[in-house]
């Protein structure tokens, strides 16, 4: 699954981000990888358990889950908060996938790792390199997004961070459990969604056609969900 | 779930069906039943290897396969032979339920029974009783419909056939294995796919989000069909 979410978080939003992790502490971000992922990441994180990473992270999430396409595509259930990392000349992580399992250092609470998204915080012309590589089920698919946009994909495909030539690359990594574990159901969930919004306006929202596709569109989530 | 489908067979070919059964030999309806169904079961059927059952049950079978309604909502991956029952003035079939496997006689298939199936070949106005009821948690439905209409229900439920009262009740009833086997799965897809032919008609086969509803559809069978 690779779902594209444009201007997930607005300009105003993303320079209130930067303008502080231009001017916070960062440190190596191989502490939160796991023991085959040290070996291979290159970059400096914002200490998970700061203050600073865990307010943003706070922001973060509350805009995501108030994003209808986000809710739309993730169906989340629950959230690790989200880090923040930064990738300067040089720095890169190859490929590799997430942990499938993921405790919060702080509360405790557990999560199996559905999805992983990206959320990028610089603009493609600030940097060179540092392109997001995506395997998944069509192939590999390269990204370099605009700041503010999201890229939501199978926490079980391998990706990848090419090296960065010039400049700094900001962005969040988020992990999620999904309602819908897997990807196909959660793909078949959304598209269907996504049709509904199509034809909403053409159709109008009391069109009995469309009220019954609402109706499939709510009982597939009632087959194959975890609440 | 519980579909009506009218006109299975036209009246022309009931009339044509009924000729045939009317010259053919009849045998006790208990030569099919399971242990407990014999104790409750009092009919006539063809018998399920002579040539009238045979021959008329090819011609069921044909017209289930061009009836768009019945393949929508059935799925069928096997259809066990048609059988043919007459029920005069006294008789009736008690509260049973089907066989979970049939075996086709004479050969070595098997088939697990999601859906059976009536279809009525008498006018609701040759006889009196003879209702088919369907029992579930909550109640009980009753069914009569015209000659060439036929009615698909869950193999799972209890159900009978009231005493007739009057006149000839004749009707062909068979069991299917359904490419899904999940009913709440089934009545979804019988859904979606009913809403997609209604927006198609509407639309066009070529509108972009017929045609992707047209995908979904189609993924959720990959999903969830055995062949």
């Amino acid at each position: 699954m690779l779902i594209h979410s444009p201007k997930i978080i607005d300009a105003a939003e993303v320079a209130a981000i930067r303008s502080i992790l231009d001017r916070a502490d960062w440190e190596d971000g191989a502490s939160t990888a796991g023991a085959n992922s040290s070996q291979i990441k290159k970059n400096s994180q914002l200490a998970p358990n700061s203050e600073t990473s865990r307010a943003l992270g706070e922001r973060l999430t509350s805009l995501l889950f108030g994003n209808p396409q986000f809710v739309s595509a993730a169906i989340p259930s629950r959230i690790f908060p989200p880090l923040f990392n930064r990738y300067g000349v040089g720095d890169h992580f190859d490929a590799h996938v997430d942990n499938a399992v993921r405790g919060d250092p702080m509360t405790g609470a557990r999560l199996r790792v559905d999805l992983a998204a990206t959320l990028f915080l610089s603009d493609p012309e600030e940097y060179d390199g540092g392109e997001l590589i995506v395997d998944d089920i069509y192939g590999s698919r390269r990204f370099k997004l605009a700041a503010g946009d999201l890229l939501l994909y199978s926490a079980g495909s391998l990706h990848m961070v090419t090296p960065v030539e010039r400049g700094v690359r900001y962005a969040s990594f988020i992990w999620l459990q999904s309602m819908i574990r897997h990807d196909e159901a959660r793909g078949l969930i959304y598209d269907l969604d996504v049709s509904i919004q199509e034809l909403a306006p053409r159709v109008g929202s009391d069109d009995p056609d469309l009220r019954k596709l609402a109706s499939a569109y709510h009982n597939l989530i009632r087959y194959w969900c975890d609440a | 779930m519980l579909i009506c489908i009218p006109e299975v067979l036209s009246k022309s070919e009931v009339a044509e069906f009924r000729r045939t059964m009317a010259a053919a030999p009849w045998e006790d309806g208990r030569t099919t039943a399971g242990s407990q169904s014999s104790l409750v079961k009092n009919n006539l059927q063809l018998p399920q290897c002579g040539q009238a059952a045979r021959e008329l049950g090819d011609k069921v079978l044909d017209a289930l396969a061009t009836s768009q309604m019945f393949v929508s909502a059935a799925l069928p991956q096997r259809i066990f032979p048609p059988l043919f029952n007459r029920y005069g003035a006294g008789h009736s079939f008690g509260l049973h339920v089907d066989n979970a496997i049939r075996g086709v006689p004479n050969t070595p298939i098997r088939l697990r029974t999601d859906l059976s199936a009536t279809l009525f070949l008498s006018e609701a106005d040759e006889y009196d009783g003879g209702e088919l009821v369907i029992e579930d948690r909550v109640g009980q439905q009753e069914v009569k419909l015209a000659a060439g209409d036929l009615v698909l229900y869950p193999s799972t439920s209890l159900h009978l056939v009231r005493t007739i009262t009057r006149g000839e009740r004749i009707a062909s009833f068979f069991w299917l294995q359904s490419m899904v086997r999940d009913n709440v799965a089934r009545a979804l897809l019988f859904d979606l796919d009913q809403t997609i032919q209604s927006l198609t008609a509407r639309f066009g086969a070529g509108d972009s989000t017929c045609v992707k509803l047209t995908a979904i559809y189609h993924n959720l069978i990959r999903t969830w069909a055995e062949t």
